[in-house]
This record gives structure tokens, C-alpha cells and sequence, in this order.
């Protein structure tokens, strides 16, 4: 100790001393961690002290040394607070250098900045929003409790080769007595009806369901309570369960409607509650329900007589405590063979009945579709961090003056791989930021273009797990295309402007591996929408058997319970006479019946039929056809080719012989070779409210019109003649002079005259039907295409980059060999071989990759195969033409080099 | 096993780290000491207030530039004295600083911000 100076021991002395003292105790004790304080605290506090000692001993000089002191030790305590580790790694604040750096270069190279925004945001834009629409519609769970423990229940008649139809009443009665796999098996079908009474007739969407239905859904009603066990039986009173939309819209959201009797389809029914606002029913597409259901109805039991032939119930089951679905699987194969024992219905078709998970089963049909688009989204992206690569690339190569300084004091080639790294993944996620601005308008945009028919369970919405995952999603992005350009640095930095001759090995090799990845990119983003584009060419070609212009089609449905339809005459003079004045309007040429438009039934809507063969009678059950009634013109109407026999007149009424016409498919099945119009054919008969088998003629053969969607091969046709099976609900087709918007009005003004309590409803044209029908398709194939083509586009932009900076850096070696007097086609073909070379190993490798995942695209392809050679050939045309266009002018600017120049650059 | 870390990992400095390597020297100090002999020796211009001084320390200790030792005991207010002593690597570390800061001054130099005496010694 040196004398003179006061021990750093003594303990303060002065009154404001001991106040600034006790002030810096405390701060000390506030602001550092335990554990610094143990081995620090003493010291620093003496420090502080003899420091405050050393101050002049005025006021000022203590309080200014204290107020220093304490901002101090908030700065340094709250820093080794903050960063969680005492003491600080250098990793970290060596970390935090480099980033703080980064955001320099941010803001000292606007136009690098921009030039990578421009690259990479509008990708990371649509990326995020395909995976909002692919989270809402796929990944999300269902809305109900437990979501993994529903089921849907489906049967299948491998005989009849229908696959995943719909249950029958006796069987959803016998799941429901028998199978102990399930706490509770519902069913639902859904119909039309109208309601009546106040404020008018309105048609609204019914759902049929059974006592298990909303037990199996788990679903707590807003208001009352749910159809349950003692509305669905024989004999109960008839009660009626009201969506929400509905009971705001009509009822005008007033609790005391529940108790109150309302009017549906002209009797009384007794609304027993109101669903909750977010209720759906989420079913898979093959459960035929209506989009929006506004009301439920319990069926009302009887399950056990119900026709087999009635495969109405779309049927959930709920699997009991600690059930699995393949218990319940194998549950349902051991119930099989008793059914077939009970029920002699089933014939030779056989019986499989099926319990599989429920979100597997809804989000089916739109997963190869929707994955499509992710992996398209990802391509895009992709192609754009390749672009940001070999930009990156460029300006790391151009700092190489600055790298060589940072070596020469002494920062090693890790380190500077290092920051070139941080700086760019903070570049990265700077475009990151800019896509997540744009994405909810990306969402928005894409939500406008999702065709209607295509139902998502959720809302597409970008939540924090979304955000979150695009965060580590650009986060790993930018390591993987930022450290590419930091490998490109040469061992020694600094070479390039030592005077060596070209760029090191390393940065060729990159650059070609950077090339042949976006031609490897572009060619599978071609194929793959190629592959789409051309599908949807065939299915825009198929021949529908009809033609939609000019035609109106409109729906109405005619009431159970009024007396004046309780008979099926009733049913066909209401139609026959609305036909008669229709036709008899001078606006409309054609006016017809039909029970089923094109283009919208389902595969397994199909009912089985049997024929008089060769060998006698064929098994019931074992085919199955659209069996539709429809008025005398309609063929006319829609203009169906007749392709034998006649079309149905007025021989074909309730006293005649039954007649029907097949299509040409049922024909050359059942009768290969022969005239089928004479034969008979045997068909479920729907007449008097039931369903029973009964003989037909055939009187005619008419090319098949497309009933399934355009996309689906349906099954068989059997028309009837309405007045020979009359239906309460049927759709009008009318032809005329006038515009779909005058032939409404005429349609909705002759229903209103012949009945005012009919409403008329979905009155469209039918270009309509075929423009739904092509809808998702288009949709898809028009988005694919889309990123496809601005894939090639960044392509092409990345290629003559890439080759531009190639053919720079090669270029003193470029003059050297012609000064030389190396021929200017020898130092073009050398060239020329590098880039071929490459696009052929791109070209290899897209195309083989294409080729491993274009399997993938099978479900969604019609009429073409997923290795189609042509669309494979014009992907990779197409990439050639594009990589070609980029070449020419690089190379030429190499050859036109001036040997002169360039030695005297260097 | 860890890999021993080179010098120059630990390249540039911050100030109050140097100067800490700096008032240590080659001898086994006190941090009062230390501090003492920094500010005599910089004629007062140096000082650095407690949390900046221990905070560097503490990471200095971490990072193994420089080790606590043994010395005479003597109580501050009721604790233990520590006494501090720069490590082989910390000795490296100070050396490769200098020259760093050295190159800068020619490069300075070399620029016309400093007169050709400056800064020599």
C-alpha cells in the first residue's frame, strides 16, 4: 500500500458519502446477479469508494461520480442480466457484432437490399399464405371435441363396385345395437324442404339426422338442446333443431322461438333449439351433404325396415374410451358376414364396411391438390433463394479487398465465413419481414380465387404459429443460401487482386452448382404444372353429352305434407302443367324435368339394377346405374344425342308399360354387340313413397350425359319418364330466346301463378355447372402455372446472372489467352462447354426428380399419364430455350473481349 | 476436449479489457492496485467506473486471459482480497491487440491522420 492514499477499507465518512454509499449498495444488490455479486460486490463497491474520494470533495462532484457510477452498474448488470449467461461468451457478443454490422450494410446498400427484397418477398409471401390455406384446410383439426376419436363409417360392395357408400338404415341400426367399438353412431342426409308462416316461404337445406348424430359430434347447443334419442322414433312429435344463420335470419335471433311450432313443408314442427354460431358439419365429399345445412330433423326411426336400397345416412361414429380405429375396423369386418346373414338385400355383391379416421377422411380429396400448391409455393421459393445466392455471391466476391484487410488483422477464415453468413440470413430475414407485410394481401388474394365447391374445415388465417413457422422457415433459408456465397470465398482472400489470373475453383464449382439447381428447379415446377395444364385440357375437351349454353336450370320442391301432393298424379300434373305454360311463354322454346343437373351427382348415389341376359337374369345389386326420371323433352332440351330407338312420349304415362332409355354405356355392357332397346332391364322403382325392384322396357339409347363432375367416370344411366315416377323435388331446364335474366323472371313469375308457396331457388344457367365443375382444376393448374412461370422467369434472370459474373471473373483469363492468339471459337467453346455441361447436370436432375414425384400428381391427372414424355420433353425444351436465351449474350460479350483492354485493366 | 483458442479469436479488444491486460502487466495485483497503477500511468486520462472494471474482469477471468492467485490476506469490509495475474494466453492475447492497434497506426499514418512521430514509441 502506498502512503497517503486512504484505505479502500475505511468505511465512508461524510454524511453524503455514507447517503451515495448506501445508494450504490443498493443499486449493486439490485442489478447483478447473485453470483457476480458474491465475488464482485465487495470489491466494486470499495472501488466505487475510493474513486468517490478521489472526486474533489464538493456536492457536485459526489453526486455526478454517483449518478455515473449508477448508470453503470444498470448498464452492466441489466447486459449480463439480459443475456441469461454470466459471464457473456464472446460467441454471442461476437454474434451480436456481426448482426449490429449487418444492419449497417443494410442501410449503406439500399439497392442490394431492394434488389433482395424484390427476389425473395413476393415467394415468402405466397409461401406463407399456401401454408395458411393448406393449415386451415388440412392440418388444423376438426371443430369438435376429441377430433381424433370420430370416425366415418362407410360400406362397400366390391360386387357392385361401389367403394365408400353411404350406410342404409338397417345397417346404421344394426352398427348402432351391435358395435361396442363406439360410444355413439349417427347418421345424416340432407334434403331440401320449406318453411312456411311468417315472413314467407323460404327453401332452406335440411339435414336428416339420427339420435346418434350430434351425440357422436359432441356438439352443446346455444339454446334448448339437440335432437336426441326421444325425437327419433316412430310416432315422436316432430320437432326441427335451427342452424344459427338461420335462426338470426328468419327468426331474428329471438331466444323465445325455441318451444314455438313453425311451418315446414306445410305441417307443424316444434323448434326444439339453435345450434352454435361456429357449428359444421364437417363430412367428408362422398357424404352428398348440402354445403350450408340450415336446420336438422330427426329421420325419425324405423331404421330396420328402411329399403337397403336407400343408402341415405353419411354416418360418424365416436370411438368409446380407449378404443382405437383399428379395433373398430376389426370390430366392423367380424360384424360384416351377420349382416349379409340378416339381410338377403345384399345378393352377390358382398359387404366391407369401413371405419377410418375423420380428418383423414375430409381433408382427403383436397390433400393432393392443396400439397401440390405447397410444394409449387416451395419450388418458387427456392428458385428465389438460388437468385439470392448468386447475388450474394457477386458482392461477397466484390469485398474481397475488405476480406483480405480483415485477414491481414487477423481474423480467420471462419470468422469471415461466419459474418458473410450472419449478414446474410439478416438480409434474408429482412425480405422475410417484407413477405410477411405481404402476405395476409398474398392470403387474401388467394382466398378470392378458391372456387367455391372447394370447402375448407377453418378460415385461412395467419396466426402466430404460421408466422412463426415462416420465421424458421427463412431463418434456415438464409443459412442455407447465405453460407453458399461465404463458401465461394477462396482460401486466401484477396487473391483476385494479387493478380491472379481468374477465380479460384471454388467459386467456379458454386456457380455451376447454383446453375444447375435452377435449371434442376425449373424443369420439375415445369413438368409438374404441365402435367396440369394439359389434364385440364382433357377434361376441358370431355364431351359432357349435353350442351349448357343458352340453358336456365332452377330447382323447386313440392311439400309431403300438403294434401294437395299426396298422390303421385298430383305430383306430375303440378309439373306437367307448369311445363305446358312455360312452353306456352313466347320468351322460352324448350322447358323440361329433370331430378338430377349435370355434373353434380356422386359415383355412389348410384342404385343397382339387373338385366335379362343371354344366360338368363343378372344378380341384383351386383351393378348399379343413375337411375333419374325426367320429363318428354328434356334430352331435346339439353341436347342429348339419341343414338337408338326414341325418346319418351305419351305412351310413357302411369298406365303404360314402364319405359326407359339407357346410355351407351349400360348398353354395350349388358348388351355387347346387340340393339339393347327392346330388352328389359330391372330397376328400383320409386312410386307411392316406396322403393320397389320392377321390370322396364328399353325404348331407347342415349349417349351418356356427364351427371359426375366432369373429372369422375359415373356410373351407368337409366332414364324414366317422370309421370311414371313422379318426385317431389325436381330442377327445371329451359331453353329459349331470351337472356338467363328474362327467363328467371318468367320461370319465378309461371311457378308463382300456379302455386304461390313454391319457392324457386338456384336458378342458374348451366354454363354454371360445367364452369364449378372445371373449377378446381383450373384453379390449381392456374396457380401452379403461375408460380411455374415465375419460376422460369427468376430462372432466367438467375442464369444470365450467374453466366454474366462467370464469364467477368474468367475474363483477364479470357484476355490473356487471346493475346496469346488462342482462336476466339476455341475460348467460346470452352465456355460454351462449362454452362452445357451444367445445364445438362440441371436437366438430369429435374428431370429424374421429376420423374420419382410426379407419381404423387396421379390422383389429380385425367387422361394423361404423370410421365407423360411430352409434357417431360417440353419442360425440358422449354428450360433449354430459356438457359439458351440467357447464354447468347454473356458469351458473346466474352469472345467480343479486347485483349488489349483488358491487360490494361489489370 | 476443448480446442485452445488462438489469440486472435479474441481480436479486437474492447478498451476496458485491454487496459485491464495492460495495468496487470507482468506482476500478481489487486484489482485496487490495478487500477491505481492504470490511472498513474495514464496520468488520470484512463479511469473506468466499478461495473465497467468488474464486468471485463469477470469475462477476462472466463475467457481464461487472466487468473485469479493467491495473495497475503487482507479483509475488505469483511470479505477476502482477490489478488489477479495475466494468464499465458491473456499475455497473447494483449501482445496481438498491440500489434493490431500498431498496423492501425501505419495504416493511420499512411493516411495522413497521424504526423509521422506520433504515436511511435
Amino acid at each position: 500500500m502506498r502512503a497517503g492514499r486512504q484505505d479502500p477499507g475505511d468505511p465512508p465518512s461524510t454524511a453524503l458519502e455514507r447517503l451515495a454509499f448506501r445508494v450504490y449498495s443498493a443499486c449493486v444488490r439490485l442489478t447483478y446477479p447473485a453470483g457476480f455479486r458474491a465475488r464482485f460486490g465487495d470489491e466494486m463497491i470499495a472501488w466505487f469508494l475510493r474513486e468517490l474520494r478521489a472526486t474533489r470533495r464538493t456536492g457536485s462532484g459526489v453526486t455526478t461520480y454517483l449518478a455515473w457510477a449508477l448508470v453503470d452498474a444498470l448498464r452492466t448488470g441489466t447486459a449480463i442480466r439480459w443475456r441469461g449467461v454470466w459471464p457473456v461468451r464472446t460467441f454471442t457478443e461476437s454474434l451480436q457484432q456481426d448482426i449490429r454490422g449487418s444492419l449497417r450494410t443494410v442501410r449503406r446498400h439500399p439497392l442490394l437490399v431492394g434488389a433482395l427484397v424484390l427476389t425473395l418477398a413476393l415467394p415468402m409471401a405466397v409461401n406463407t399464405a399456401v401454408l395458411g390455406v393448406v393449415d386451415a384446410a388440412l392440418l388444423r383439426p376438426l371443430p369438435y371435441p376429441d377430433p381424433e376419436t370420430l370416425v366415418a363409417v362407410w360400406v362397400q360392395q366390391p360386387g357392385a363396385g361401389t367403394e365408400r357408400a353411404r350406410l342404409a338404415g338397417p345397417e346404421l341400426s344394426f352398427f348402432w345395437d351391435e358395435a361396442r367399438s363406439f360410444d355413439a353412431v349417427g347418421g345424416i342426409w340432407s334434403r331440401y324442404g320449406t318453411l312456411g308462416g311468417v315472413p314467407g316461404p323460404e327453401h332452406v337445406d335440411i339435414g336428416y339426422v339420427t339420435a346418434g348424430f350430434f351425440q357422436a359430434l359432441g356438439v352443446a347447443p346455444q339454446l334448448g338442446r339437440v335432437v336426441g334419442a326421444q325425437d327419433d322414433v316412430e310416432g315422436a312429435g316432430r320437432t326441427i333443431l335451427l342452424s344459427h344463420h338461420l335462426w338470426v335470419s328468419r327468426y331474428g335471433a329471438d331466444p323465445a322461438v325455441v318451444g314455438r311450432r313453425v311451418d315446414f313443408n306445410g305441417a307443424p314442427v316444434t323448434v326444439i333449439g339453435v345450434l352454435p354460431r361456429d357449428f359444421l358439419v364437417a363430412l367428408p365429399r362422398e357424404a352428398r351433404l348440402a354445403s350450408g345445412i340450415d336446420a336438422y330433423l330427426p329421420w325419425g326411426g324405423g331404421y330396420a325396415d328402411m329399403p337397403m336400397a336407400w343408402r341415405l345416412f353419411a354416418t360418424v361414429g365416436r370411438l368409446a374410451p380407449g378404443a382405437t380405429v383399428e379395433q373398430a375396423q376389426e370390430e366392423m369386418a367380424g360384424l360384416a358376414p351377420e349382416l349379409l346373414r340378416r339381410y338377403p338385400d345384399y345378393g352377390d355383391a358382398g359387404l366391407r364396411i369401413s371405419a377410418d379416421p375423420l380428418h383423414a377422411e375430409v381433408t382427403a380429396p383436397l390433400r393432393p391438390g392443396l400439397l401440390t400448391l405447397m410444394a409449387s409455393a416451395v419450388i418458387l421459393l427456392l428458385m428465389a433463394g438460388t437468385n439470392a445466392s448468386a447475388l450474394l455471391l457477386a458482392r461477397t466476391l466484390r469485398r474481397d479487398t475488405e476480406f483480405a484487410i480483415r485477414t491481414a488483422l487477423g481474423a480467420g477464415r471462419g470468422r469471415l465465413v461466419r459474418q458473410i453468413t450472419v449478414e446474410h440470413v439478416v438480409l434474408f430475414l429482412l425480405a422475410g419481414a417484407a413477405g410477411m407485410i405481404l402476405a395476409p394481401t398474398a392470403l387474401r388474394w388467394f382466398r378470392g380465387l378458391v372456387p367455391e365447391g372447394m370447402r375448407f374445415i377453418h378460415e385461412p388465417a395467419l396466426d402466430l404459429r404460421i408466422l412463426s413457422f415462416t420465421f424458421v422457415a427463412v431463418l434456415v433459408l438464409g443459412i442455407l443460401f447465405g453460407i453458399l456465397p461465404a463458401l465461394g470465398l477462396g482460401r486466401r482472400p484477396g487473391s483476385i487482386r494479387a493478380g491472379r489470373l481468374s477465380e479460384g475453383r471454388r467459386t467456379r464449382a458454386l456457380r455451376g452448382g447454383l446453375l444447375s439447381l435452377e435449371v434442376a428447379l425449373s424443369i420439375v415446377l415445369l413438368v409438374g404444372s404441365g402435367l396440369l395444364l394439359r389434364s385440364f385440357m382433357v377434361l376441358r375437351a370431355t364431351d359432357p353429352g349435353f350442351r349448357a349454353e343458352g340453358i336456365l336450370t332452377a330447382r323447386l320442391s313440392l311439400p309431403s305434407g300438403r294434401f294437395s301432393y299426396a298422390e303421385p298424379q298430383r305430383i306430375s300434373g303440378f309439373y306437367e302443367e307448369l311445363l305446358r305454360r312455360l312452353e306456352g311463354s313466347p320468351a322460352i322454346t324448350h322447358a323440361a324435368l329433370t331430378e338430377q343437373l349435370p355434373l353434380v351427382a356422386g359415383s355412389n348415389d348410384a342404385e343397382p339394377y339387373a338385366w335379362e341376359g343371354p344366360e338368363g337374369e343378372t344378380s341384383w345389386g351386383e351393378t348399379v346405374a343413375h337411375t333419374r326420371p325426367v320429363s318428354r323433352r328434356y334430352f331435346e332440351t339439353v341436347g342429348a344425342e339419341l343414338l337408338e330407338g326414341r325418346w319418351f312420349d305419351e305412351r310413357d304415362d302411369l298406365d303404360g308399360e314402364l319405359a326407359v332409355i339407357v346410355d351407351d354405356r349400360l348398353a354395350t355392357r349388358a348388351w355387347p354387340g346387340r340393339s339393347a332397346v327392346g330388352s328389359r332391364i330391372k330397376i328400383p322403382l320409386f312410386l307411392h313413397e316406396e322403393t320397389v325392384p320392377a321390370w322396364a322396357r328399353i325404348v331407347g339409347v342415349v349417349r351418356h350425359v356427364q351427371l359426375t363432375p366432369l373429372a369422375e367416370r359415373g356410373p351407368a344411366q337409366v332414364w324414366l319418364h317422370h309421370l311414371q315416377s313422379p318426385r317431389r323435388s325436381s330442377s327445371l331446364v329451359v331453353r329459349g330466346r331470351a337472356d338467363a335474366e328474362s327467363l328467371a323472371a318468367v320461370v319465378r313469375r309461371t311457378v308463382t301463378d300456379l302455386d304461390p308457396d313454391r319457392p324457386v331457388f338456384e336458378v342458374e344457367p348451366m354454363s354454371a355447372f360445367v364452369e364449378r365443375s372445371l373449377a378446381p382444376a383450373r384453379f390449381l393448374m392456374g396457380l401452379t402455372g403461375a408460380f411455374a412461370l415465375l419460376t422460369l422467369c427468376l430462372a432466367a434472370v438467375g442464369l444470365y446472372a450467374l453466366l454474366s459474373q462467370a464469364i467477368a471473373g474468367s475474363r483477364r483469363e479470357i484476355g490473356i489467352r487471346l493475346a496469346l492468339g488462342a482462336p476466339r471459337r476455341h475460348v467460346a467453346g470452352g465456355l460454351l462447354r462449362w454452362i452445357l455441361g451444367h445445364v445438362g447436370l440441371g436437366t438430369l436432375a429435374g428431370g429424374l426428380v421429376a420423374l420419382l414425384i410426379a407419381g404423387a400428381l396421379e390422383s389429380l391427372l385425367v387422361g394423361i399419364s404423370p410421365r407423360d414424355p411430352a409434357t417431360v420433353m417440353g419442360a425440358v425444351g422449354l428450360t433449354g430455350v430459356m438457359a439458351l436465351s440467357g447464354t447468347v449474350g454473356p458469351l458473346l460479350q466474352a469472345v467480343r473481349t479486347d485483349p488489349a483492354r483488358v491487360l490494361d485493366d489489370s | 476436449m476443448k480446442a485452445r483458442p488462438s489469440p486472435e479469436d479474441f481480436l479486437p479488444l474492447n478498451p476496458p479489457q485491454y487496459y485491464i491486460l495492460l495495468a496487470l502487466g507482468p506482476d500478481t495485483k489487486h484489482g485496487y492496485a490495478m487500477m491505481e497503477e492504470l490511472q498513474e500511468r495514464t496520468s488520470g486520462r484512463v479511469t473506468l467506473l466499478p461495473g465497467t472494471l468488474y464486468t471485463n474482469m469477470a469475462r477476462l477471468l472466463e475467457e481464461e486471459l487472466v487468473e485469479e492467485v493467491d495473495g497475503p490476506d487482507y479483509e475488505v469490509r469483511g470479505g477476502k482480497r482477490r489478488f489477479y495475474r495475466v494468464t499465458d494466453l491473456g499475455r497473447a492475447v494483449a501482445r496481438a491487440e498491440s500489434r493490431r492497434l500498431a498496423t492501425v497506426l501505419d495504416v493511420a499514418r499512411a493516411a495522413g491522420y497521424l504526423a509521422a512521430e506520433e504515436g511511435a514509441s
